[in-house]
């Protein structure tokens, strides 16, 4: 057995060696650290405004919890930390890539472990004793302005603590990652590169994979949560934390601690293995290069195929593959090509390596293409659904519903106690058979060709609809489509929305009881809306009422209340008194805003009842002395597939005769038209295919009192001479008659 | 003891040795010796621990030196391009050897830096190739490795400094049975210096003697004759024979003393032994073995 004279300490003079070596660079980082993290806060903490006479502190933003980086310096620590820790450890791995380096240090009386650590190690202290020095400094400076105004700086010694933690793992997983790539490499320039590689591949690939999906595959709708994202790769996980700040940072500190000492490990057994004689050599082995090969010919074959694919337009998908092969192919011997400095050094293996990858990423594209290997087309059977949750509430859409365990605090301003508020609900559970097979049809409708992965601007557009079907064993199936509102789509969702189960969730009235009335104030107008009325618990009985509209409602099937000849007799407006209620105390259970009721002719009970009060003057269309006639303009609501005019009880005005550029027409001339108005318009089809007609009263001082629209379609609308400029001037020629008739033109404002 | 068995190394497809054979005892100044590409740098890269063997082993006192810390602390290695950390001093040098090998002794640092014409304090980047030279070796002497490996030693170094170099490490050899393994492509640099010499070629020790040895089974002689004589007939093995009118000059296996009582024999006008260099004596070793000795005589 060889021993040695005596044992000197050779890990720690190798260190001690390499970190007098960077003093300087501390020195540098320390300044320019500086400049850009306490000098920020340093500027801000005595700047004062004057309030009422009294010089106040001005209140001090940070963009992390502790409250130390002000201004630029969330800038300057993710910029300073990130490229110092990587640039240090570049010139750390230097030795290993420089011929007469490798002569005198594995020549040494030192491990190569020792070597590499000691490296390592020295490269960690010079960038965290600046990263340590400027975060002391900065955190005194904020304890320092705390203690001046407590209310208007943060300041939080353990949030600051987790965050230079967070830093310290940073760097030590990106020089451990630098390292890495340099035991399985040559030169400074391919470990720049091939760390990269190791820093940059998971979000690439993820990235990648996310955009292939989004792009052809019909219902996707996974996206990657942003903490998630951040967690790929360490030189994005602190950026992640100033963004979205979580529990989430902390397991991606674990992770990339628990990463980095893998990778270390590896680095160093690797180094053992890694043979003197790379240094200086064409880096075309190892992990590193390998992973570099294939993430070039898929990123590159896909983009470019994809690209191609656009351009050339033939045959879709199958010539986007024929690209992505071709493009494969390309790009890898590209990437050979730089790697090997030339033809010159290309092997045999490369070749069909670079069929391989090319082949694996042209089988990817394929299985993308080709529907996701089932994604597509996969509807599952309804008894293993135990729930399932569309975004769709049909035609009570806009009737806001809120959710009681969604719920905010806001503490009032200027008084005392709570305010809540709560989000809403857009999206319908079901969990019994009949209303599960009806999502099923609609889905199977939305695959079969009304759901696009993408919106057209067709004009059948009908929005996002997504569905998330829960297994009886808890896994769960998400889809995301474009709909467009063709006739078999119209006709299942019709059948989903006829079933008791999606009217219980969606109708406000369907678990109304007169004992628990919340709407104890309704009003009223006519068709017009010009002949409105408030009707109050007090003089009337509300809750009759509401008992009448809920029985007619239930009654109404989707075919009636989405016909075109829809006729509406008067609106009702139901206000709530649970939104005031629910906003001083917590909701227990969710609750329904007020909303509007366009009353059909179908609506017998309602209607009897009105007229039984005495109201069936409101059933009728008011007189009006004009109609004002508009491109776009009055608010309207949409319902459903359909869209009418918007009213929220007496004293509500929706249209505004100053901005909308309008043609107002004799009582007659409307009246003519009128027959020809819809009171409900599809929202699904050509939107430029109707003008609005609002009744207009002229009052006693001469004013102009403006009501509610109806929906005149243009065609209708061009046979009434006063139009005929007006249409031609938004429209050009597009609804000319054959013959345009002069005269007999009506003011044109 | 140095000891190399089958060693094999190679680089991609170019093996560079090919089942070498050799042991390096304690005390001795041995001599590497082949033509460029022979393999001369990269047996010492093995022998220090910088490259591991591909095949067959390199061991110090039985032990392998990869990665063997033990080792490598009592074999110290300078390669025929010098490196030093950026902005490195002769003192930082000196420092950092200090602090790796265990024999390092300031005392005989400060004593070189007497002996070397150097500033200690400058940065190594602003010195001469010599120089810079001078500062590796006067940093690794100063570590009393037991095994001192100096790959092309005396490149860029003045006569002056070579005679001082040589006399540092007879030297050391004395005082502390160094055993010094110096590489050249370059016989002359190595003839006074070294006892033992090993050629290599293409991958192999082509063969490895003590140089008094070696110098022993060969001599040179000349002689003068006013007539024609039979050489074949002398029963002298000849290995190189130039004649000049009737000068005649002969390498001939064997010593001096039995040489030229048969030289007299022959009635010559005179007869004479000359002193032999390397050179020559390397030229008999070889040609007897057949090998192609030009690319080593540059």
């Amino acid at each position: 057995m060889i021993t040695a004279i005596s044992s000197p300490d050779r890990f720690g003079s190798l260190l001690r060696g390499q970190l007098k070596k960077s003093i300087p660079t501390m020195v540098y980082l320390t300044v320019v650290g500086f400049l850009g993290i306490p000098l920020p806060y340093l500027l801000v903490m005595f700047r004062r405004w004057e309030d009422q006479g009294e010089w106040v502190l001005e209140v001090i933003k940070t963009a992390d919890r502790g409250g130390l980086y002000q201004g630029i310096a969330v800038g300057a620590v993710c910029l300073l930390w990130l490229v110092g820790s990587f640039t240090l450890a570049l010139s750390g791995v230097g030795y290993m890539h420089d011929r007469r380096a490798v002569d005198l240090y594995h020549s040494l009386p030192v491990t190569r472990g020792q070597l590499l650590l000691g490296h390592a190690l020295a490269n960690f202290i010079t960038i965290a004793l600046p990263m340590t020095a400027n975060t002391l400094l900065t955190a005194i400076l904020a304890a320092v302005r705390h203690g001046m105004a407590p209310t208007r700086a943060v300041f939080a010694p353990g949030a600051i603590v987790m965050d230079l933690l967070g830093w310290y793992i940073t760097a030590f997983a990106i020089i451990v990652m630098v390292y890495l790539a340099a035991t399985q490499v040559g030169s400074v320039f391919d470990t720049f590169l091939f760390s990269g590689v190791y820093l940059a591949t998971a979000p690439v690939l993820c990235f990648v994979h996310l955009v292939m999906c989004r792009s052809y595959l019909l219902g996707w709708t996974y996206e990657i949560e942003w903490p998630v994202f951040c967690t790929l790769t360490p030189a994005l996980t602190m950026i992640g934390s100033y963004s979205d700040y979580g529990k989430w940072v902390y397991g991606a500190m674990i992770l990339w601690l628990v990463l980095g000492i893998l990778m270390l490990w590896a680095a160093i057994r690797l180094y053992i293995r890694r043979p003197s004689e790379r240094a200086e050599s064409r880096a075309r082995d190892g992990l590193a290069v390998g992973i570099f090969r294939f993430v070039a010919t898929f990123v590159g074959g896909l983009g470019f195929g994809v690209l191609f694919g656009a351009i050339t337009g033939v045959d879709g998908r199958s010539g986007n593959l024929v690209w992505t092969a071709v493009f494969g192919l390309v790009v890898y011997f590209l990437v050979e090509l730089i790697l090997g400095r030339g033809f010159k050094g290309m092997r045999k293996s490369s070749i069909v390596m670079g069929a391989a990858m090319t082949a694996v990423t042209v089988l990817y594209a394929g299985a993308i293409f080709t529907g996701g290997m089932g994604f597509e087309s996969r509807v599952p059977a309804t008894d293993r659904v135990a729930g399932v949750t569309i975004s769709y509430r049909g035609r009570y859409t806009e009737v806001s519903l809120y959710d009681a365990d969604r719920r905010h605090t806001q503490q009032f301003e200027n008084r005392s106690g709570e305010f809540y508020y709560y989000d809403m609900e857009s999206t319908t559970t079901l969990r019994g058979q009949e209303a599960i097979q009806a999502v099923t049809a609609v889905h199977q409708v939305l695959i079969n060709g009304a759901g696009k992965a993408t919106p057209d601007g067709s004009d059948g557009f009908m929005g996002r609809m997504e569905i998330s079907y829960t297994y009886t064993d808890g896994r769960v199936l998400k889809r995301k489509y474009c709909a467009y509102g063709e006739d078999a789509l119209l006709a299942a969702l019709s059948r989903l929305e006829d079933t008791g189960e999606f009217q219980s969730r969606v109708n406000p009235l369907y678990y109304w009881t007169a004992e628990k009335n919340p709407y104890r104030q309704i009003d009223l107008c006519d068709p017009t809306g010009l002949k409105t009325l408030r009707l109050t618990a007090a003089y009337r009985d509300t809750a009759a009422l509401v008992a009448a509209l809920r029985q007619d409602m239930l009654a109404e099937t989707s075919e009636a209340y989405y016909r075109p000849g829809r006729e509406t007799v008067c609106y009702l407006y139901l206000e709530s008194e649970l939104v005031d209620k629910y906003s001083r105390a917590p909701a227990e259970k969710d609750f329904y805003d007020s909303f509007t009721v366009a009353v059909s002719r179908d609506y017998t009970n309602t209607i009897a009842l009105l007229t039984e009060w005495g109201l069936a003057g409101y059933l009728t269309p008011a007189e009006y002395d004009m109609a004002a006639v508009s491109v776009w303009a009055t608010d309207v609501q949409t319902s459903g597939r359909i869209m009418l005019p918007l009213w929220q009880g007496v004293g509500y005005q929706n249209f505004n005769a100053d901005s909308e550029d309008h043609v107002l027409l004799k009582q007659s001339q409307a009246a003519a038209l009128l027959p020809k108005a819809t009171w409900t318009h599809s929202s699904i089809s050509d939107w430029d295919d109707y003008l609005y007609m609002t009744f207009v009263k002229k009052e006693k001082d001469g004013g102009l009192r403006y009501g509610l629209s109806v929906f005149l379609p243009i065609r209708e609308a061009q046979q009434e001479p006063a139009l005929q400029e007006f249409i031609s001037s938004y429209y050009g020629g597009k609804w000319d008659l054959p013959e345009t008739r002069e005269g007999d033109r009506l003011i044109v404002q | 003891m140095l000891k190399a068995k089958e060693l094999v190394k190679r680089f991609g497809e170019k093996t560079a040795l090919d089942g070498l054979n050799t042991e390096i005892g304690r005390g001795c100044i041995y001599g590497l010796v082949g033509p460029n590409g022979s393999g001369k740098s990269t047996l010492m890269r093995l022998m220090c621990g910088v490259y591991r063997p591909d095949g067959g082993s390199i061991t110090l006192e039985d032990e392998p030196i990869f990665e063997n810390v033990a080792a490598k602390d009592r074999i110290l290695y300078l390669g025929d391009d010098l490196y030093f950390p950026p902005k490195a001093t002769v003192e930082d040098m000196a420092r950092f050897y200090r602090g790796l090998y265990s024999g390092f002794s300031m005392e005989t640092y400060h004593t070189l830096c007497g002996c070397f014409p150097l500033q200690t304090d400058q940065p190594l980047s602003t010195f001469s190739k010599g120089m810079r030279r001078q500062a590796a070796l006067l940093a690794a002497l100063c570590c009393h490795a037991e095994y001192l490996l100096l790959d092309e030693a005396f490149d860029g170094l003045d006569p002056v400094i070579r005679l001082m170099v040589k006399k540092l490490l007879a030297e050391e050899i004395a005082e502390r049975e160094t055993t010094v393994v110096i590489s050249s492509h370059n016989l002359r640099e190595l003839e006074d210096l070294c006892d033992q010499i090993g050629l290599l070629s293409a991958g192999k020790i082509l063969f490895e003697k003590d140089l008094d040895a070696l110098k022993l089974g060969f001599c040179r002689v000349q002689a003068a004759y006013d007539h024609p004589v039979n050489w074949e007939a002398t029963g002298l093995t000849i290995l190189d024979k130039k004649q000049r009118g009737k000068l005649v000059s002969l390498l001939v296996r064997g010593t001096a003393e039995a040489t030229l009582p048969v030289l007299e024999a022959q009635r010559p006008l005179f007869a004479e032994a000359l002193p032999m260099t390397l050179e020559e004596v390397f030229i008999g070793e070889m040609e007897a073995v057949g090998y192609d000795y030009s690319n080593i005589l540059s």
